[in-house]
C-alpha cells in the first residue's frame, strides 16, 4: 500500500479495518510520517475516551424525554386570520412564513425552547462524534513510554531468565542491555 | 421555516442527538458487570481451575522426585564445563559454556573469541524459585515418572532418565540427570505426537572449572529489583494486573522491576510463570499503544493477529519461530508475554489475552459498536 490512508485512518484506529487490509495499512504507517501522525492522533483520542468511565443515564431521563410534550404542549398555533377555519383549507394549516402569525415574534419561552432544542441537539451530535473517534480532539497531546522500542530487550530478558530456572537444561544464553538513552522514547501527538 | 417547524426540528434533532450520545457513551466502554468481573476485588489469581487435576493421576514416582530435586540443587552448586548444543527442526546452536559455582555461568557461542563470552550471575531468578518451588509446580501440572529403559550416557556420563507426564498420559518431557552429581545434562521436549521438538544437551562435559578460565564482568543488569509478594499487592494497588498465575497452570517463580529510565522511562515489572516444562514471562509498563508503537512492531516483525476474540501484536509462535511474543493494551498498561518451550505458543498467549484482555477490545471501539452497545444495554439485553 504507497497510497496514504486518508480518512481510513480512523477505520485503522478503531479496528474497523479487514485483518489483511490493516497489515498493509500498518506497513504503510511504518513508512509514512503523514499517516503515522494522523493514526497516532487518533489513537490519542481512542485512548483518552478509553480511559473515561462508564456512564449511567438518569434513572428519569427518559420519563422526562417521553413527558416533554405531554407536560408542555406545543402552543397552538393559531388559525389563519386569526379566527376559524381558513376557506379551501384545512384548519390550522397554512403555508410556512404567511399570515400574521408569522409576523410576531415567537415568545420568549418559545424561542428559548428551540434555541435550547437546537443547541442540545448540536452538542449532543459533538459529544458522539468526539466519541466515535473524529479528528476534533486530535490536538490532543499524550505523553508516554513506547514499548516498541524495547520490546527486543523484554525478550532477551525473557530468555536469561528463562535458560536459568531449574531444569531449563544447558541452554544459557546472556545479552547485553541497550542503552536505556535509546529505548526510552516518549511519544507526543500533534 | 415556520416556527412550529424549528421547533419541531429542533427537539428531534436534540432528541436524537440526546440518544446518540448516550448510546455512545453507555457502549463506550464494556460492561460495567463485564469490567468488574475482571477487576474488582483483584488478587492476582486469575485461573485456579486450570491447574491440571493432581488428583486425577496416579501418584508421582518418589524416585524421580528425588532424583528431580537434587539435580535443582546441583544446578547451582557443581562446578562444570562442556559445549552445549540446542537443537529444534528447523535450527540449532551450539554453546561453550563454564559454571563457576557463586558466580555465574559463563557463555560463549562455540567458535567465538573470547571476548565474546558473557556472564550469568547466579541467583539470578531466584525470588519465588527458592529450593523445591520450581519442582514443586512441575510436580502440580505433570507426573513425574523414573524411566529406566530411557538411561543413557550423555557426553560420555552415565544419566537417570525421569519424564514428565501430563494428565492425558502423553509424555511431555524427558531429563536425563547425571548418575553421579544429578546435574541435569539433557532434556528432550515431545510434541502430542510423541515426536521430539526440541531437544538440548551437552556434547562435551567435565566436572570443574578449567584452568585459566576468565571471569567475564557482568553486564549491566537493570532488572535488579525483586518484587516479593508484598511488592506485587503494591504494585497491584497501583493498577498493574500482576497476576500471581496465567491460565493452564503457569506459577509465578519470579518477579522484578526495572526502575524507571532503564529499560522504559517507566518501570517494567518482569513475571516469570512456569508450569515446569513452559516458561512465559510479562511484562507490564504503565501506558497504552500508539502510533509510533504500531510502526515500530511492525519494522521488528510483529502483525497483528485476533487471538480469540481479542487482537493483539504478535510475533513468531510458528513451527519455524517457536518463542512467541505478543503485546497488547490491558487497561492502563502495556504487556508484552513472551513464551517459548510451549507446544501451543499462541494458544498459550490467547488464553493469557482472553485472561488480561484488552479493555475496551479495539475491534469494538468504533462508534456504532459504542452505540449498538449501549442501545442493547438500554433495551436490557445487557448488563
Amino acid at each position: 500500500m504507497s497510497r496514504c490512508l486518508g480518512p481510513r485512518i480512523a477505520d485503522l484506529a478503531d479496528g474497523r479495518m479487514a485483518p489483511v487490509e490493516a497489515e498493509k495499512a500498518y506497513a504503510h504507517v511504518a513508512v509514512c510520517a503523514t499517516c503515522r501522525d494522523a493514526l497516532a492522533a487518533q489513537l490519542a483520542v481512542i485512548s483518552r475516551l478509553d480511559t473515561v468511565g462508564p456512564l449511567e443515564p438518569s434513572t428519569d431521563l427518559f420519563a422526562r424525554l417521553a413527558g416533554i410534550s405531554a407536560a408542555d404542549p406545543l402552543p397552538a398555533i393559531p388559525p389563519q386570520g386569526g379566527a376559524g377555519a381558513r376557506p379551501g383549507g384545512a384548519a390550522g394549516r397554512r403555508p410556512a412564513g404567511s399570515g400574521p402569525g408569522s409576523l410576531r415574534p415567537p415568545s420568549r419561552g418559545r424561542r428559548g425552547r428551540i434555541v435550547l432544542a437546537s443547541a442540545a441537539g448540536a452538542a449532543a451530535l459533538a459529544v458522539a462524534v468526539v466519541v466515535g473517534g473524529s479528528s476534533a480532539l486530535t490536538s490532543a497531546v499524550v505523553s508516554r513510554p513506547s514499548v516498541a522500542p524495547v520490546v527486543d530487550t523484554l525478550t532477551a530478558e525473557h530468555v536469561v531468565s528463562a535458560d536459568q530456572m531449574p531444569f531449563a537444561g544447558p541452554r544459557i544464553e546472556t545479552v547485553a542491555f541497550t542503552d536505556p538513552s535509546v529505548t526510552v522514547s516518549p511519544t507526543s501527538a500533534p | 421555516m415556520s416556527r412550529r417547524v424549528a421547533l419541531v426540528a429542533g427537539c428531534t434533532a436534540g432528541v436524537l442527538g440526546l440518544g446518540v450520545a448516550c448510546l455512545a457513551a453507555l457502549g463506550s466502554v464494556p460492561s460495567a458487570t463485564a469490567r468488574a468481573d475482571a477487576w474488582s476485588g483483584w488478587t492476582g489469581r486469575i485461573d485456579t481451575a486450570s491447574v491440571s487435576d493432581k488428583a486425577a493421576m496416579t501418584p508421582d514416582d518418589a524416585v524421580a522426585v528425588a532424583l528431580l530435586a537434587r539435580s535443582a540443587r546441583a544446578a547451582s552448586a557443581v562446578a562444570y564445563a562442556g559445549r552445549a548444543q540446542t537443537w529444534t527442526r528447523y535450527g540449532s546452536s551450539t554453546t561453550d559454556i563454564t559454571h563457576v559455582p557463586g558466580t555465574g555461568t559463563i557463555s560463549v557461542p562455540a567458535g567465538a573469541p573470547s571476548t565474546e563470552a558473557r556472564l550469568a550471575p547466579d541467583g539470578r531468578s531466584d525470588s519465588f524459585a527458592d529450593d523445591g518451588r520450581a519442582l514443586a509446580v512441575l510436580r502440580d501440572n505433570y507426573r513425574v515418572l523414573r524411566q529406566a529403559d530411557l538411561d543413557t550416557t550423555v557426553a560420555g556420563r552415565p544419566t537417570d532418565a525421569v519424564v514428565a507426564v501430563d494428565a492425558e498420559g502423553v509424555i511431555d518431557a524427558r531429563y536425563w540427570l547425571d548418575h553421579a552429581t544429578g546435574l541435569l545434562l539433557r532434556k528432550e521436549l515431545l510434541d502430542p505426537k510423541g515426536l521430539v521438538r526440541s531437544r538440548t544437551g551437552f556434547e562435551t562435559f567435565a566436572l570443574g572449572v578449567p584452568r585459566g578460565t576468565v571471569v567475564p564482568p557482568a553486564a549491566a543488569d537493570p532488572w535488579t529489583e525483586r518484587l516479593s509478594a508484598a511488592g506485587l499487592v503494591a504494585a497491584r494497588a497501583h493498577g498493574c494486573a500482576c497476576p500471581d498465575s496465567l491460565p493452564g497452570g503457569l506459577a509465578l517463580l519470579d518477579a522484578r522491576r526495572a526502575p524507571a529510565g532503564t529499560v522504559s522511562s517507566m518501570p517494567v515489572v518482569h513475571q516469570l510463570f512456569s508450569d515446569g516444562v513452559e516458561t512465559v514471562s510479562l511484562f507490564s509498563i504503565e501506558g497504552g499503544l500508539g502510533a509510533d508503537d504500531a510502526a515500530g512492531l511492525v519494522a521488528r516483525g510483529f502483525t497483528r493477529q485476533e487471538l480469540g476474540d481479542h487482537y493483539a501484536w504478535v510475533r513468531g509462535g510458528t513451527d519455524k519461530e517457536p518463542t512467541a511474543t505478543v503485546v497488547w493494551a490491558c487497561k492502563d498498561y502495556v504487556l508484552t508475554l513472551v513464551t517459548d518451550d510451549a507446544v501451543d505458543p499462541l494458544g498459550t498467549a490467547g488464553a493469557v489475552v482472553a485472561a488480561l484482555p484488552p479493555v475496551p477490545d479495539p475491534q469494538d471501539s468504533s462508534l456504532w459498536s459504542r452505540i449498538a452497545r449501549g442501545w442493547h444495554r438500554i433495551t436490557g439485553g445487557g448488563s
